[in-house]
């Protein structure tokens, strides 16, 4: 009926320059995607889409619906021996690439977020919220820190060791107060840390934490005794200091593989060199650490949509509806199509995060944002173009929706996020000379 | 005190005393029998009267969604059963008690009987009742159109209901949260973004609620395609409103223990629920064109 009419059959009317400017071939768009990056990171998101595909996504299901038979531990292990959990540093302390970390030092743990969370955003989840843990050491600046630390952990990783490490901002009275200006400067702060002699001593609670009950390491921010949030000072807490406590997990709606922990501090010795960058820094390294963080959300949201995508395109396939494969039908096509077009445009989002040299504020707290809404966008539409079946927990449908959800909250909420764009262009374009004046 | 007001009031102190409990479904369903709200010429979704019970099987049933949407959706089903003897399926979807009795398949009418039931499970939400798809089955014998048609919209009516019910205790417990917690020096209810949370799941509420009421006054006559529009309309508004009370709760709001997810889970299952999404809209389409 269309004979002749096909993109592929006009274009083989074309003369061979006119071939060649038009591409009709079919290609699917994760490949066109891979093509257009560096070599290094066209074989990185090979690694990390096999590791996903080969790893994570036989374990998907299971780990939502009965966490605790899942080893988070023995999974870290094996995506350390393959050198994903010590990336953030090239060879002598860590297995990363030098020539894609000094191109984009983003760019590999977006590609890594988006592959590991299209197979479960759970495993994905615990699997990076260790290089979240580890940022702080190097995002610190603060040369022991890299060159003592790091390699410590490193070195435990890259021995055998489960080494996993977990960030501790969030406390019970300070949930979005840790993630924005004018909260912090109103915060009721409850972790505090007190100077004693050769160290300090940490008191106080951390909820939410993600790693928190499987993490050794644990980079936490304390505010000085007396003092407010810009004071935070950010301490390396290992599990084994006397005093810290793991307290209660909490029962999430999703992402249930990654374990989101209470840590309990009481009279917690630290000790002077455990105290990573300046006294009174901490508030700029967690700042920093949410640049680099949020566009890995972001990552995290599109992988979780396009693992919903891509189920849900097999079963539109798969499944009949008045002896039809569902595919067939008009109304599925253009639904699946808004789906992927909604896809493109976060991965383009991310990507564009990554190519700038230093993460900032806007374009993190932007990916993080956009991306997380169309990916609860994109698991609703799934949802309902599988009508029934789209709440079945056996298809990972309604599994991707309550993971997405996740998205839009933490590392700041999608409000805080939306003030951050804001801030982040304050004196560059937006111009409010009484922003913090609320 | 009218026959609205009387359900609501004797639903809501039975949702908070008992249904709030966690009772077993088959201890509050013989309770709710007590009370009479199963009778056949009194109870829900009475066809004696339909201009008022309508409404006040409305009102009940969102009472009761508050503390439990798996359970209003029983008694939902219970109270066809009582007004038609079979329990309803629409599209082939059924809530059913024991998943063995005939089915009267809507909007078609047909009464389905030795079909296999299929129990929905594991599913997001709505655990608590017994969801079925009906697969294969003997057409026993049709029931009348206008019937059909009728109970259709009472099925529809009744789960929106359930949808909506569900959405106003989510709204209630964002606002009393954002009454209590602090963020930034000053209860969060006084935060720009969450005074625009709260007030948009309000307005789904509001437009929800209104449509519906305004659809039960005169079941019998509301056309089919005012009913299809809810059927499209109120379900996702009401998951909107109950993602909204989430977000206003923040962390706290994704963890089990303020019963936000809960709710969230249920909505977006009762969304799920066939027909929906762009096939609905395309029902409905036909609909209009006849």
């Amino acid at each position: 009926m269309v004979k002749g009419l096909s993109p592929q059959e006009a274009r083989a009317r074309l003369n061979l320059i006119g071939r060649f400017l038009y591409d009709a071939r079919a290609i699917d768009l994760w490949e066109r995607d891979t093509k257009t990056l560096p070599w290094i990171f066209r074989r990185l998101r090979r690694k990390y889409r096999k590791f996903a595909q080969e790893t994570i996504a036989p374990l998907a299901l299971k780990s939502d619906s009965d966490p605790h038979q899942i080893d988070v531990k023995e999974i870290f292990l094996k995506a350390a021996r393959e050198g994903l959990e010590t990336e953030l540093m090239p060879y002598p302390i860590g297995t990363g690439n030098p020539i894609a970390l000094a191109k984009s030092f983003l760019l590999g743990p977006i590609l890594k977020a988006e592959e590991f969370c299209a197979a479960c955003a759970g495993i994905g989840l615990a699997l990076l919220a260790h290089d979240l843990g580890i940022a702080p050491l190097f995002i610190s600046g603060d040369p022991k820190a890299t060159f003592k630390w790091m390699r410590r952990i490193y070195g435990e990783i890259l021995n055998g060791e489960p080494a996993i490490a977990a960030f501790a901002i969030t406390e019970p009275e300070a949930g979005s107060d840790a993630e924005e200006t004018l909260g912090a400067s109103r915060a009721r702060v409850g972790c505090k840390a007190q100077r004693v002699k050769g160290g300090w001593v940490l008191n106080g609670r951390k909820v939410f934490i993600s790693n928190g009950r499987v993490a050794k390491w644990i980079t936490l921010f304390a505010a000085l005794e007396g003092e407010g949030m810009e004071s935070w000072t950010c301490f390396l807490l290992d599990k084994s200091m006397k005093g810290l406590s793991v307290g209660r997990s909490e029962r999430k709606m999703g992402q249930r593989a990654a374990d989101a922990t209470e840590l309990v501090l009481e009279d917690v010795f630290v000790p002077e060199d455990r105290v990573i960058g300046p006294v009174r820094g901490g508030w700029a390294i967690n700042r920093n650490v949410l640049n680099y963080s949020r566009p890995v959300v972001g990552a995290i949201a599109l992988g979780i949509a396009r693992g919903a995508f891509e189920r849900c395109l097999e079963f539109c396939h798969k499944h009949r509806l008045n002896d039809r494969p569902l595919v067939s039908y008009r109304y599925v096509q253009l639904e699946l199509a808004d789906m992927l077009i909604k896809i493109q445009a976060m991965r383009a989002m991310v990507w564009q995060a990554a190519r700038y040299k230093i993460p900032f504020q806007t374009a993190g707290s932007a990916a993080k944002v956009f991306c997380s809404d169309m990916a609860w966008e994109v698991c609703n539409q799934a949802m309902k173009l599988m009508e029934e079946n789209g709440f079945l927990h056996c298809h990972g449908i309604e599994k991707a929706a309550r993971d997405a959800r996740l998205t839009q909250i933490y590392e700041g909420t999608n409000q805080i996020n939306r003030l951050a764009v804001v801030e982040g262009q304050l004196n560059a374009e937006f111009n409010i000379p009484d922003f913090y004046e609320d | 005190m009218n026959i609205v007001e009387a359900f609501a009031r004797t639903a809501k102190i039975f949702a908070e005393k008992e249904v709030s409990q966690g009772k077993a479904p088959q201890v509050l369903l013989a309770k709710v029998q007590e009370l009479g709200f199963f009778d056949k010429d009194y109870g829900i979704w009475s066809l004696k009267n339909l201009g008022e019970t309508a409404l006040a099987s409305y009102a009940l049933l969102k009472e009761l969604a508050k503390e439990d949407a798996s359970f209003a959706l029983m008694v939902h089903s219970v109270a066809i059963n009582n007004q038609l003897g079979t329990y309803v399926a629409l599209e082939r979807l059924a809530v059913h008690l024991n998943g063995k009795n005939d089915v009267i398949n809507l909007p078609a009418g047909e009464v389905l009987t030795d079909f296999t039931a299929f129990e929905l499970v594991p599913r997001m939400g709505l655990k608590r009742c017994r969801l079925i798809r009906i697969e294969g089955g003997k057409t026993k014998e049709k029931i009348e159109r206008s019937k059909a048609l009728l109970f259709t919209k009472i099925h529809i009516a009744g789960i929106c209901a359930v949808a909506l019910g569900s959405a106003e205790k989510a709204l209630s417990i964002a606002k009393r949260y954002s009454e209590e917690r602090y963020q930034g020096g000053k209860v969060i209810k006084e935060h720009h973004a969450v005074k625009i949370l709260i007030g948009e799941a309000l307005k789904n509420i509001r437009i929800s609620s209104m449509a519906l009421e305004r659809a039960l006054e005169n079941l019998r006559e509301t056309p089919m395609t005012d009913l299809l529009s809810l059927w499209e309309h109120v379900r996702p508004a009401c998951a909107n409103t109950v993602s909204n009370c989430m977000q206003v709760l923040g962390g706290y709001g994704y963890m089990e223990d303020f019963g936000i997810e809960e709710r969230l889970r249920d909505a977006l299952t009762l969304r799920g629920l066939p027909p929906t999404g762009k096939r609905l809209l395309i029902l409905l389409e036909e609909e209009v064109y006849g």
